[in-house]
């Protein structure tokens, strides 16, 4: 019986090959690394991809920053469509509800943009800044996130940086449907970037480092048969 | 992304597909558009024919728990007054169950036994409108999704599903009933069920396409480029007030 998962395309040249050609539909991905690794570009270009394709992306940021200071950097990425800001990628900054809502006024608030979208693709950048302030009910509210993104219909990027000594984030790693880990390391006075596919659930897809460049031309892009 | 003023075209679109004089016969629909696009062909169904015809409907839920579609309606300003859910995932997914009357929690999606479940649900209708009702007064009746039972069954019991289905919508009077598929995801139901429908109606949203397919030549993957507007012709003002 014919039973294919639905899969959407990452928007990231060289990913789509390494899991049976794209993220399945729904699902939750975690996108996890430290600071400069790249993860709001991985995500955006996510984003980018599907407005390409008529798709709506919503982007959630719960930093405070304002979308024109996202987009400020993100606009030196060619392959970007700036046409498709506020029309098919909408933004949305959670910061300032962070600061004062329970996770059930956050649950709800997350579940009404995506309803009022009917984004099927989604960013939430970064998940991890939400865990200052849930504090012990972080972990039951990601899965409960988890849970009601999926319910929507959408893939759902969540970006996460790891702390000290823990390569991503655990609590977030356990509920994802995928995990995707980008790391830099200094190889001869140089840090080089790696990506690596650690969990994607109903995929057959590859495991081990590949390295990856951030160009103003090509974006994220991954080299295949790389290190 | 689709707007409503689109979806207000859409609307116009399904009077004249489902609704015109020569379409009168017309009852199993299946509905050819992208997974990914599902959930809106869904409000703009629920939307045509709660809104737009003031009708009477069944929306059985076996993907996903009732209160996403209540959700998506109420932020589209969509009455639910005349619709009753049939919730066949909740229990399995251990939500908590809503105490709302226009739903019928069944405990999974292989415990569905449709026609007596809309029977019960014509019921129920009466009992909230304080009015009777025949099971040949409900309009209309969707499901969300029908492939979801490949999830649950093999190949014969999705197969016995999608027949006990199509049975029971031929043994109620006047019930429309579109059936929403992804064809080139399953191609395996698409076979089962195309037979079955009296016609194929093709929509893709973000490219607004509208398309009837002949059924008789409906190809195994089906993409096409006519534009919404180049599609069924309609003239709405002679097809029923609209």
């Amino acid at each position: 019986m014919d039973n294919a998962i639905e899969r959407l395309c990452s928007g990231v040249d060289g990913v789509d090959s390494l899991i049976d050609g794209g993220y399945p539909f729904p699902s939750v991905i975690l996108v996890a690394g430290p600071a400069g690794t790249g993860k709001t570009t991985f995500s955006q270009q996510f984003l980018f991809a599907g407005a390409d394709n008529g798709e709506v992306g919503l982007y959630i940021t719960t930093l405070s920053e304002p979308p024109q200071w996202v987009m400020h950097y993100m606009s030196c990425i060619k392959r970007l469509n700036k046409n498709h800001i506020g029309k098919n990628v909408k933004f949305c900054d959670i910061g300032q509800l962070l600061r004062k809502a329970t996770p059930e006024e956050l649950l709800d608030f997350i579940d009404n943009e995506i309803a009022k979208t009917m984004a099927q693709r989604v960013v939430i950048d970064p998940i991890t800044v939400i865990k200052d302030f849930l504090g012990v009910q972080y972990r039951p509210f990601i899965f409960d996130l988890v849970n009601h993104l999926k319910n929507w219909r959408a893939i759902t990027i969540l970006t996460g940086e790891a702390e000290p000594n823990v390569i991503y984030p655990h609590e977030v790693a356990y509920a994802a449907d995928g995990v995707v880990l980008l790391t830099y390391e200094e190889i001869d006075g140089a840090r080089k970037k790696y990506m690596e596919i650690l969990k994607m659930r109903g995929t057959e897809h590859r495991t081990g480092k590949l390295t990856f460049t951030i160009t103003k031309n090509d974006g994220f892009t991954v080299q295949i048969g790389s290190p | 992304m689709i707007d409503m003023a689109e979806t207000m075209d859409i609307s116009k679109k399904f009077m004249e597909f489902f609704y015109s004089a020569k379409n009168a016969s017309t009852r199993k629909v299946l509905v050819v558009s992208k997974y990914t696009e599902r959930t809106m062909v869904n409000i703009c169904l629920l939307k045509f024919f709660l809104q737009e015809m003031k009708q009477r409907g069944i929306f059985i839920t076996i993907d996903r728990p009732h209160q996403y579609t209540a959700s998506l309606l109420t932020l589209h300003g969509i009455s639910q007054e005349k619709l009753v859910y049939i919730d066949a995932i909740s229990r399995l997914s251990g939500e908590i169950e809503s105490n709302i009357s226009n739903v019928r929690f069944v405990n999974g999606p292989c415990e569905l036994n449709f026609l007596d479940d809309i029977s019960s649900i014509s019921c129920a209708f009466g009992t909230f409108n304080s009015q009777t009702l025949n099971l040949e007064e409900i309009d209309f009746v969707l499901i969300d999704d029908i492939a979801a039972f490949t999830k649950y069954q093999e190949e014969d019991g999705v197969k016995k599903m999608i027949e006990s289905y199509i049975s029971c919508i031929e043994r109620v009077k006047k019930i429309m009933a579109p059936i929403v598929l992804d064809v080139n995801q399953n191609k395996f139901i698409y076979k089962a069920i195309v037979g079955k429908c009296d016609r194929v109606l093709f929509i893709n949203l973000s490219k607004l396409m509208f398309k009837e397919i002949n059924k008789q030549r409906a190809p195994m993957k089906i993409t096409m480029d006519t534009r919404l507007s180049d599609a069924v012709s309609s003239n709405p003002t002679s097809s029923g007030g609209y």
